[in-house]
């Protein structure tokens, strides 16, 4: 199996899927020669033409439901939205109009759309442009919401995204594109609503999303050096949740950390414990504990902006808490 | 589709105006004998507008609606029994009662939805074009809206990729004087086509109550539309009778009734187009009502049968939220 | 101060100059414990902070005399040491029990320290333990579930002085505590004396027409009907089979013989049922055990059934309606069916 970068995964599962379907095309700022800022999607147009690797204005609500509509007339868009930050421009017609046209036409209407954004701070991109949204969308009923968390999961979850017929979100971390992982060459996809055990563990259970994923292996690592051993889950999506896998490793450690590079308050993190909560109650021997990023603006300043974001130490202290039965109250 | 001189053609179209009046009227008079779930929004006096624009397309071409959109429902080719019970929630209804008036929607004939959000189709309609443009279809979309989405960003940023990539798509703004309870010169600057036109989109003015004008322009369009040289804008005169939606009952705080009552007796659609076709000889005032009569008594005939319908069974609540999973909130079982 | 014959009292220790008493924050060692000179046994909370007492002598805890949370004087005992490991140990609170001698040999000699009375001025009420409002006990959700499906008692913990809250590893201290019970109780064994027994055809029969063909089952089936009706409440007896060779477990819920499953194999035994009738054992008395025991041994043609309990886990008049119940239905199976 050869090492390839996120982004090239990525890359990877679009032409193939352009190859394979040639209702799929790929719609948003700067995406044909410039293969978008990141570099992500170049060659695309070249081998798949100007009518199929659209650029278009700077009008993110526009081209969102020019895609919604697209979607329901027999054509798959993939949505290019530069930065995760855009979302709220787009928020109605993704989640008024695509989210809703299935349930709302009694299941007469398709919106087989995928809007491809990013989410990840610690880039020095301030406020409105290291933000991670996926809590909005994954609160909306009708949209699919991918987290990959490597290569490997990039190049799987967008393939099968293309191939879903509603509409799906997916959010790289822009940290991660040149971080490189194994990917097979064959045909993989990996199916929505499956978690990935990344590590087996005895002691507690923590559970992580997109980059938190080797944020949580690293502080297993940190652990397991003194005795305690975690078992690290990466979810992959978050909706469809793979309840039962977080449930049965809840139940077998009893301690649990939730880690998400989302706002802590209101969200990703909250909605995982709460049902560890009310689904695993009897065998918790400790908290379930959130770890997000803080609640405050994504500061400039690297001095700052690096102490909002979890890390594995700050995983490790929080981990080493719950072993030693501490009684932790709200901060 | 041919130049109209067809006799066929012009009863049609003023059968489907008449249908769409009585649809109105019966719908209106559930709403006062709260009869029906929630609001609805009158067509009644835009009758020639949606008539006499979708006369001029195929079944496979396709429309958007906005929130008074029973009557681009009607001209589109619905019909009475799937629609009224929409309009109460039961499950024979076109969205199986999920949707209702304001999301009611004809797949099979080209409706892809009233919008509940002003403007909020202006993107799937141009969206609608670019997948006929890249699938090499030669469907034409038209995207109805009210003058007050003319205030909406969507409208530019989908006037402006549309005029770049030559969708074919025409966008039909209903200008029926007023947005909501505001007159149009109140809440939109300017000319409404000169905004088209600063696009370079090539933009019309019509009587709106003139249903074969309408029609006529619509069909020029259209042929123009197919052959790539879209996207057009047509700017349609017209009058809703009712206020902003049922409810809106006491509205001569802003809108007199003087004038309402010039519209209705001097400017109504299907009473010109009734003097026009006994006029021409192609009907007579008796076959006229004959037709009348016929279309009430379906109408009262669907109206008893939506009334009587069963609702969705409760089990239908979570259903299609996927298009995969038959229902959404018994994925995760306790 | 040490004795000669090997005990220790522990007293609380003046910490500080203006300081009278001390309130006991946590006993770092529960009765029967062994404890080094230099171990941590209790921590005492004075005006200033909190701070750590050793034990100031090797051997193992005989007796706590104040709980966590209470105050005890400058100078009073409240903690006993011996050399040995105690047969019995003594936990108190201070504020209902009065000072007892050491659990070891009299005290002799003027070097011994006089225990100080209770009838000394009385320290300012004792505080509650740690507990939350209300009384409640802090513990996980599992620790909770764990000690109720054991059998442990989590107000124990508070007893020993335990800091809160309590986590799954607290409870191995529990499990491995002798049973701090009142005193021991009496047992109790009665037996019943039957001339003749129709269980055996009825098993016969049963297998035969009802196709109910493991006797076993049966009997347990119909132990459990016994103790659901002398003990009422039950709507489901586990019953622990034993007999030569064998050992099985029934779930039998109230209702019909053939409702009786076998057991899952993590359920706690309410009842067990020994079934000598196949061997020369003619008669026991084996003492009271974890649950009520009813043995079958033959005597003739006929049976005798053994019932033995503590007293704790029957009262008299239950016990007697337990036997007479089962002998009943052993005597006359059929009758049960009625």
């Amino acid at each position: 199996m050869r090492n390839i970068t996120l982004s090239q995964a990525v890359n990877e599962a679009l032409a193939e899927e352009m190859r394979r379907d040639e209702t799929v095309f790929i719609i948003g700022e700067d995406v044909a020669e410039a293969g978008t800022p990141f570099k992500v999607l170049s060659g695309l147009v070249e081998e798949f033409g100007t009518a199929r690797v659209v650029d278009t204005p700077i009008a993110e609500p526009g081209f969102m439901g020019l895609a919604v509509g697209a979607a329901m007339t027999g054509t798959r868009p993939v949505v290019d939205l530069m930065f995760g930050d855009f979302l709220f421009l787009v928020m109605d017609q993704l989640c008024n109009q695509a989210a809703k046209t299935h349930y709302m036409s009694g299941g007469k209407l398709n919106v087989p759309l995928v809007l491809r954004t990013n989410l990840g701070a610690t880039r020095r991109s301030a406020a409105q442009h290291s933000q991670s949204l996926h809590a909005l969308v994954a609160h909306i009923p009708g949209l699919k919401v991918a987290m990959p968390s490597s290569a490997y999961e990039a190049k799987g979850l967008m393939k099968t995204a293309i191939r879903d017929d509603n509409p799906v979100v997916i959010f790289e971390d822009k940290l991660m594109y040149n971080d490189k992982a194994p990917v097979p060459e064959e045909e993989c996809l990996i199916p929505f609503g499956e978690a990935n055990i990344k590590r087996d563990g005895r002691d507690i259970t923590l559970i992580g999303t997109s980059s938190m994923v080797q944020v949580c292996e690293q502080a297993a690592e940190i652990l397991v050096r003194e005795g305690i051993e975690a078992e690290v889950i990466d979810p992959r999506t978050l909706v469809p949740l793979d309840e039962a896998t977080l449930l049965a490793s809840a139940k077998k450690t009893s301690r649990v950390i939730v880690v998400d590079e989302g706002h802590q308050g209101y969200g990703i993190t909250g909605e995982i414990a709460s049902r560890i909560n009310e689904k695993a109650f009897y065998h918790l021997d400790a908290p379930v504990l959130r770890m997000g990023a803080m609640d405050v603006p994504v500061p400039f300043s690297p001095a700052l902006e690096d102490i909002t974001v979890p890390t594995p130490e700050g995983v490790a202290v929080q981990a080493r808490r719950l072993m030693s039965g501490e009684m932790i109250h709200a901060a | 589709m041919a130049k109209k001189s067809n006799t066929e053609d012009y009863l049609r179209m003023y059968r489907q105006m008449v249908r769409i009046r009585t649809f109105e009227d019966n719908a209106n008079q559930l709403y006062l004998a709260a009869k029906m779930p929630g609001l609805t929004h009158m067509y009644s006096g835009e009758e020639a507008v949606a008539v006499g624009i979708c006369e001029a397309l195929k079944v496979t071409d396709k429309i958007t609606s906005t929130h008074r959109g029973h009557g681009h429902c009607v001209a589109k080719g619905a019909e009475f029994k799937q629609m009224f019970c929409e309009l109460l929630g039961k499950e024979e209804g076109y969205c199986r009662g999920k949707g209702g008036s304001m999301h009611i929607a004809d797949q099979s004939n080209g409706n892809l939805g009233a919008n509940a959000i002003v403007g909020g189709s202006m993107g799937i309609a141009t969206g609608s074009a670019f997948t006929a443009k890249l699938l090499g279809r030669d469907d034409v979309t038209v995207c109805f809206f009210g003058d007050g989405a003319t205030a909406q960003g969507l409208m530019y940023e989908v006037m402006n990729m549309a005029a770049l990539w030559k969708l074919p798509v025409i966008y039909a703004c209903e200008n029926n004087g007023y947005s909501e309870y505001t007159r149009t010169e109140e809440i939109a600057a300017g000319s409404i086509t000169a905004r088209a036109e600063a696009f370079g989109i090539e933009a019309h003015q019509v009587d709106g109550q003139d249903v074969l004008a309408v029609n006529a322009l619509t069909e020029k369009l259209v042929e123009r539309a197919r052959k790539g040289e879209g996207p057009f804008f047509i700017e349609l005169m017209t009058y809703r009778y009712h206020g902003h939606h049922v409810g809106d009952i006491n509205r001569e705080y802003y809108r007199s009734k003087d004038e309402e009552k010039d519209w209705k007796d001097n400017r109504d659609p299907i009473i010109r187009f009734r003097s026009w076709l006994v006029e021409q000889g192609i009907a007579s005032e008796d076959e006229i009502e004959a037709m009348n009569d016929e279309i009430k008594a379906d109408a009262k005939a669907a109206v008893d049968y939506a009334l009587d319908a069963k609702y969705p069974d409760v089990s239908e609540v979570d259903m299609h939220v996927y298009t995969d999973v038959t229902h959404a909130l018994a994925r995760n079982p306790a | 101060m040490p004795h000669d014959n090997g005990s220790h009292e522990v007293i609380m220790p003046a910490l500080g100059m203006a300081q009278d008493s001390g309130l006991i924050v946590a006993w770092h060692k529960a009765p029967g414990d062994a404890v080094a000179a230099e171990d941590v046994l209790f921590e005492v909370e004075t005006d200033k902070s909190t701070m750590e007492v050793e034990a100031g002598a090797d051997g193992y805890i005989a007796a706590l005399l104040a709980e966590a949370g209470e105050e005890a004087p400058v100078g009073e005992t409240i903690a006993v040491i011996t050399a040995d490991k105690p047969v019995t140990t003594v936990q108190k609170s201070r504020a209902t029990g009065q000072n007892p001698k050491p659990q070891a040999p009299e005290a002799q000699g003027p070097e011994a320290m006089t225990p100080a009375k209770a009838e000394e001025p009385p320290a300012a009420a004792p505080r509650p333990t740690p507990v939350a409002p209300g009384g409640r006990i802090l513990a996980s959700p599992k620790a909770r579930r764990l000690a109720l499906e054991q059998g442990l008692d989590l107000t124990d913990l508070v007893a020993a002085g335990r800091p809160q809250p309590y986590h799954v590893a607290d409870l191995s201290v529990l499990a491995l505590r002798p049973a701090a019970a009142p005193a021991p109780s009496a047992p109790r064994r009665l037996t019943a004396a039957l001339p003749d027994e129709g269980f055996t055809d009825f098993a016969a029969w049963a297998a035969e027409t009802a196709g109910l063909a493991d006797a076993a089952a049966l009997l347990a089936g119909l132990a459990a009907a016994s103790l659901s009706k002398a003990n009422l409440g039950r709507d489901r007896v586990i019953v622990a089979f034993e007999s030569p060779g064998l050992a099985r477990a029934f779930d039998a819920p109230a209702g019909p013989l053939s409702a009786v499953t076998e057991a899952a194999s993590d359920a706690c035994p309410d009842l067990h049922l020994r079934d000598l009738r196949m061997s020369r054992v003619a008669s026991i008395d084996l003492g009271a055990e974890d649950t009520p025991v009813l043995t079958l041994t033959r005597s003739g043609t006929g049976l005798t059934i053994t019932l033995e309990c503590a007293s704790h886990h029957l009262s008299a008049t239950d016990a007697v309606a337990l036997l007479t119940e089962f002998a009943g239905r052993m005597e006359q199976p059929l009758r049960h069916l009625l």
